[in-house]
């Protein structure tokens, strides 16, 4: 393999890690402090439809990202409504968030795009990246290819610094571990979790906008083929440890480009349907292996806590 | 007692006026008038001419629902069903296909193996909730998706009928149609025995029997539960089995008595409709017969009036999820 081959094969295995980078770096802050949010894949859903209309009718992919953005962190909210502040369960929740999601989306879809070919965008996000960063060689078709990619490689790193060096992250721990200990001695765990839902609303919404105006240039039924709810698995294969978290991201990434070169190659011939249900089924194996999961937040899943 | 009533009462409110306030708004967005939308929707569904299509949706509704309820007794959460129900269909139509000439007898064995199939997939994530402590809730979801791209495999590969355009099994051998009772509708069998049997059995199983009462005690307090010698682990897998076969033979109903073949697009939403009325259902079971023909109209109205004003189809699709939200708040209703 040349230089320009390895290049272009770590850039495609970027490109598949960014956005579930993104939504899982986040997702486990937000699980540290005690939610599991499956809501996710709905902002994700939400935020590639959002950036494609909006694109679609500006011609602009940085205001089609940053509506992205804002209705991804809608979700959230919304998300955080039902399960911080009602306290209603948050996996149900979750699901019955992207489920809707699904539906609203393919059906926004269709009033905008009818039933012929989708209507393609013009211009991708990968042109708002300055020209001087995308002719650094290797650097500009691997880390600078989109503008996300740089964002979602710093997630992790900012995570662990995060929760292994701040006050912040002190509070974030303490409101996962024992929410009613926490608020006693003056956390204000809704609000914390408030921010990191929001805050992952929001990171979601701009992954999704990166499948849509980055990677199809236009917008597909069910586009994030659970993506979302793959990244909520790897959090929790990961043990809530970022570090590991972006191996397993970064590995999964390289399985997925091996996979699908193998395929175009020739050299392996599998159903597209098998091929569609690898996250699926990944997301299933790691709820067989990891279970509950031992080390994870002690009160996760759990809305209920006395303050 | 009092508040059980009241919280009985918001879900049907819910779930009643869920749907309606949907379609309406979405109607709004695609520039039709609110009112129109109502009238196909409520003629579609409700009109004497269109009662028995009505009833044909209500009837998967209803079956699934009833397995539900019983699982959302014990609180354990199977979102799965639709997943369930096609793979009935599949498993009851590639059965099927090998027993033409059997009659009524070939009939009972494609329906015991669609339940078989719906009830074994379902088994799995019960299996991994037991025994890995895996959410039911997240892997019942999951497979929902793994259903839809196996039986997308099943219907374009080794399923597929030869002489098809389309990706669906061969038709079955007329001898295992389930027929139409009322001449001029697809009123079948299914449709009438069904309620016969369910709505009693629901009212029996969960208002009445000591089934019921175990599976309250587990939905209630596992830990207690425990403690009064059930054996939560067991009640769990048996509970989805049941919830999953019932899906797998509403599936299994569709093909015998109306398509007479497996097809992708054999569930209109039937399993995420039945959430709703399930969970209203294990609350007070009389109201599983109401709410399914309820839903089984409006999904029909909806059809028809898409079909005569120009709103773009996947309406249902926002219903169900919206039905879903909806009836969440009804999952912490009645106990506790």
């Amino acid at each position: 393999m040349d230089l320009s081959s390895v290049s272009s094969f770590v850039g495609s295995v970027l490109a598949i890690s960014t956005p579930l980078l993104l939504v899982a770096s986040l997702e486990l802050l937000v699980q540290r402090s005690g939610v599991i949010n499956l809501g996710v894949e709905g902002a994700m859903l939400i935020g590639a439809f959002t950036a494609y209309a909006v694109t679609l009718h500006t011609s602009n992919p940085l205001l089609g990202l940053l509506s992205a953005i804002a209705l991804g962190s809608l979700v959230s909210i919304i998300f955080t409504i039902m399960t911080v502040y009602m306290k209603l369960d948050q996996i149900v929740v979750g699901v019955s968030i992207s489920m809707a999601s699904i539906g609203l989306t393919s059906y926004l879809y269709r009033l905008i795009a009818g039933y012929g070919p989708p209507p393609k965008i013009e211009s991708t996000l990968s042109d708002i990246v300055s020209p001087t960063l995308k002719s650094i060689p290797i650097a500009g078709e691997t880390i600078f290819q989109n503008p996300l990619t740089p964002i979602s490689l710093a997630l992790p790193i900012v995570s662990w610094l995060l929760l292994g060096r701040s006050v912040a992250g002190a509070m974030i721990k303490a409101s996962g571990e024992d929410p009613g200990r926490a608020c006693r001695l003056g956390v204000d765990v809704a609000m914390i979790r408030f921010i990191l839902l929001t805050l992952e609303g929001a990171a979601s919404g701009a992954a999704g906008g990166l499948l849509s105006i980055g990677y199809y240039g236009s917008f597909l039924e069910n586009i994030t083929a659970g993506r979302g709810y793959l990244a909520v698995a790897l959090v929790i294969l990961s043990s809530w440890s970022p570090s590991k978290l972006l191996s397993a991201v970064l590995i999964f990434g390289l399985a997925e480009v091996a996979q699908l070169r193998l395929q175009a190659s020739g050299i392996i011939e599998i159903p597209y349907q098998l091929a569609l249900s690898v996250p699926y089924i990944l997301t299933l194996a790691i709820l067989a292996i990891s279970g509950g999961g031992k080390r994870a937040p002690r009160s996760l899943g759990s809305s209920e806590y006395e303050c | 007692m009092l508040a059980r009533s009241s919280s009985i009462v918001t879900g049907v409110l819910i779930v009643v006026s869920a749907p309606l306030l949907a379609i309406s708004i979405l109607s709004l967005v695609s520039g039709v008038g609110v009112s129109d939308t109502l009238y196909w929707v409520f003629w579609g569904g409700f009109s004497p001419t269109q009662i028995p299509e009505a009833m044909l949706r209500a009837t998967p509704i209803l079956i699934t629902s009833f397995g539900l309820s019983l699982a959302y007794l014990a609180r354990i959460w199977n979102i799965g069903s639709e997943g369930q129900i096609l793979l009935g269909a599949v498993t009851s139509a590639w059965i099927g296909l090998h027993l033409g000439g059997l009659g009524i007898l070939g009939i009972i064995v494609s329906i015991i193996f669609g339940g078989l199939c719906g009830g074994l997939w379902a088994l799995i994530p019960g299996v991994l909730r037991v025994y890995r402590g895996a959410n039911e809730v997240f892997g019942t979801l999951v497979m929902n998706y793994l259903a839809l791209y196996l039986v997308s495999y099943l219907l374009q590969g080794p399923l597929r009928s030869p002489t098809s355009l389309f990706p669906e099994t061969a038709l079955l051998s007329k001898d295992l149609w389930v027929e139409p009772l009322i001449p001029g509708t697809r009123v079948n069998a299914f449709v009438l025995i069904s309620p016969a049997v369910i709505v009693p059995a629901t009212y029996i199983l969960i208002a009445r029997s000591t089934l019921g009462i175990k599976l309250k005690v587990v939905g209630d307090d596992v830990e207690k539960a425990r403690y009064y010698g059930v054996e939560t682990g067991r009640v769990i897998m048996i509970t989805m089995f049941l919830s999953g076969f019932l899906g797998g033979v509403a599936g299994s109903s569709e093909v015998l008595g109306i398509h007479h073949r497996a097809l992708p697009s054999i569930s209109q939403g039937y399993g995420y409709l039945a959430i709703p009325v399930a969970v209203i259902a294990s609350l007070e079971p009389r109201l599983i017969l109401p709410l399914s023909i309820y839903l089984g109209g409006v999904v029909n109205g909806i059809e028809v009036a898409q079909m005569n004003l120009s709103i773009p189809s996947g309406v249902s699709y926002v219903i169900q999820g919206v039905l879903l939200i909806a009836s969440l708040p009804m999952t912490r209703m009645g106990r506790r």
